[in-house]
């Protein structure tokens, strides 16, 4: 009796957990933005920031920079979450959002000697917490060991993927945003610990080779009722990370390969009431529960990241495609094969785009054994839904339109069509896990300024 | 009405249209014995691909604000990309930690000054400013 009510109240946890309270972020109720009137004095006010600030030094060999993004989105599922990473709630069907789509930074870099050199990045963007530790997204020195071999030691950005170092600064990005099946699953913005990168000029164009080594964390929404997870967002470090990135760049191309592997040090700790339920069904005497439950562990398990980029652009036409497969050994980093291709036509100070992306995760999604007990049902219907959450089958057809008003603030608009399947919707939150999951057509528009200063 | 209209003519054109003063030419110090640069050579040492001279030097590019129309010019005939094109270029290696922009100078006597009194220097001016205190390492032509 005992034992049946240990199951049930872990059950009962993780069904709470289910209901997917709402993130407290800012969200504008339909109606009450009146964009016309906000977007004028909004463009007014970014062009006389940026008019203000140029790329004149702050004191000797000391430079201030800035980049931001305002924006807003509208997405058109009751079930499914919008979101452009993980790690964020995802906004619904009468929602505008605005913090998912927002953002500031503010760049601080010193030349100390010819050899010497130090960059200090804050951004300030939706996350859970905003503490220094967290804004902070570069703080490094790099050191010139010789010319065209730079160390550097510190908290850097990513060097992964194609746009994973500078992805909050959307001025430099054709898109609103960067495409969800391929950098949703990169919840990472940095990494803790030391690099160097070698670069040669070969007459036509620059080769660069990065190789480091650091700590970062993954991190994805859960939701606030998750017992043990410390709030809506649940983290592990990953240690030791170690990329090694080679890329060429001319006039009109870029390319880039890399490989990463990173082991986690942890498990989820959103995961554990699951575990618990399962340990306890194991010592009831049902075997294989345990080992079932091996599934939502994580620590001492690596994650291997490879990944291929190109980019063109010859002025007019933009023409930019990444594919990346990644292995894992926990099934909560499902293993998965994703991609996109985006192609741009400039027209003067207009760019028209389509992007299509694609994630598809490995093998089928994990049905859970329905064991004999009370509570045994619906723990059974938390652990598939666990294992759909973590798994991405998507494909998105998106369209945008960039305006560049200004050398440093671009107008954005940008409406995406998402195919999600039942069986995979990582990359959405859930408005309420209680509901049948179904396959769904999502459509999310974006509007947004970026600018730098 | 109508002014509005320009500006939104304007707006949606974009600057690369609107310049004149003839050619552009590019200037080193008068003691680099870089006798002349290559058109891709120029591009890639201003799109901060290139860092070194092609003898080996360091190399310290010198550019204008952004109000400045020769700087549209020099771009649009250099890349044939607008000045937003130029900035999301350089916004991706500023803030990706892979180079810092050229210093940004107020005027040609800025320019000229700079590239006088540094070695390392290299900038552009337009064929009429040139003086003595600057060589001439590439010329590029105003389209017709």
């Amino acid at each position: 009796m005992d034992n049946n009510k240990t199951v049930d109240k872990a059950v009962t946890r993780i069904a709470k957990a289910a209901k997917g309270a709402a993130l407290n972020i800012p969200v504008i109720p339909q109606g009450v933005l009146d964009v016309s009137r906000v977007l004028p004095a909004a463009v007014s006010a970014l062009l006389a920031l940026c008019l203000c600030f140029s790329h004149r030094p702050l004191a000797a060999d000391l430079y201030l920079h800035g980049f931001g993004t305002l924006g807003i989105s509208h997405s058109d599922s009751e079930q499914y979450g919008w979101r452009p990473t993980m790690d964020l709630d995802g906004s619904y069907d009468g929602q505008w959002e605005v913090a998912n789509n927002s953002i500031l930074g503010l760049q601080l870099d010193g030349v100390f000697n010819p050899r010497l050199k130090g960059s200090l990045q804050v951004v300030a963007r939706q996350r859970q917490h905003n503490g220094l530790e967290d804004v902070l997204e570069w703080a490094y020195l790099g050191y010139d060991l010789s010319p065209g071999l730079e160390l550097r030691l510190g908290r850097m950005g990513l060097s992964n993927y194609l746009l994973s170092d500078y992805r909050n600064v959307r001025f430099a990005q054709l898109w609103t945003h960067p495409p969800t099946e391929y950098y949703g699953q990169l919840p990472q913005h940095h990494s803790d610990g030391v690099d160097i990168t070698y670069s040669h000029h070969d007459g036509d164009g620059l080769w660069r080779w990065r190789t480091g080594m650091g700590t970062t964390d993954l991190a994805f929404y859960v939701g606030d009722a998750f017992p043990g997870s410390g709030g809506e967002v649940d983290s592990v470090d990953m240690i030791p990370g170690y990329l090694s990135a080679l890329s060429y760049e001319t006039q009109n191309w870029r390319a880039q390969i890399s490989v990463t592997a990173a082991r986690m040090e942890e498990d989820y700790a959103s995961g554990q009431p699951l575990r618990d339920a399962y340990a306890y069904l194991e010592s009831l005497g049902f075997e294989g529960a345990a080992d079932y439950a091996g599934r939502w562990e994580t620590r001492g398990k690596w994650v291997y990241y490879g990944a291929a980029g190109v980019a063109y652009d010859n002025g007019q036409l933009l023409v930019q495609a990444e594919l990346n497969q990644i292995d894992s050994e926990a099934e909560t980093i499902n293993s998965s094969v994703n991609g996109y291709l985006s192609v741009g036509r400039r027209m003067a100070a207009l760019t028209l785009y389509g992007v299509y992306g694609y994630a598809h995760s490995n093998g089928d999604a994990s049905r859970a054994p329905r064991y004999p007990v009370p509570g045994g049902a619906e723990l059974a219907v938390v652990s598939d839904l666990v294992s759909v959450t973590t798994r991405a089958n998507q494909q998105t057809l998106a369209l945008g339109l960039r305006w560049d008003l200004h050398p440093q603030l671009a107008l954005k608009g940008q409406w995406d069509r998402s195919w999600v399947e039942r069986d995979g919707i990582m990359l959405f939150s859930l408005a309420d896990l209680q509901q049948p999951l179904t396959d769904e057509r999502v459509d999310t528009f974006s509007l947004q300024l970026d600018f730098i200063f | 009405m109508n002014r509005c209209r320009l500006l939104l003519i304007a707006l949606l054109l974009g600057s690369p249209l609107c310049w004149g003063g003839g050619d552009i030419v590019v200037v080193v110090n008068p003691h680099n014995p870089v006798p002349a640069l290559s058109r891709g050579e120029v591009i890639d040492l201003y799109m901060g691909r290139l860092r070194q001279f092609p003898d080996g030097q360091g190399v310290a590019p010198v550019d204008y604000v952004a109000e400045l129309p020769i700087k549209t010019a020099f771009y649009y005939q250099l890349t044939r990309r607008s000045l937003a094109q130029i900035n999301a270029y350089w916004a991706r290696l500023l803030f990706n930690g892979s180079a810092r922009p050229p210093l940004q100078a107020e005027s040609a006597r800025d320019v000229i000054k700079a590239v006088a009194t540094d070695r390392a220097a290299i900038g552009y001016i337009y064929a009429n400013e040139v003086t003595d205190s600057v060589k001439v390492v590439a010329r590029l032509t105003a389209d017709p």
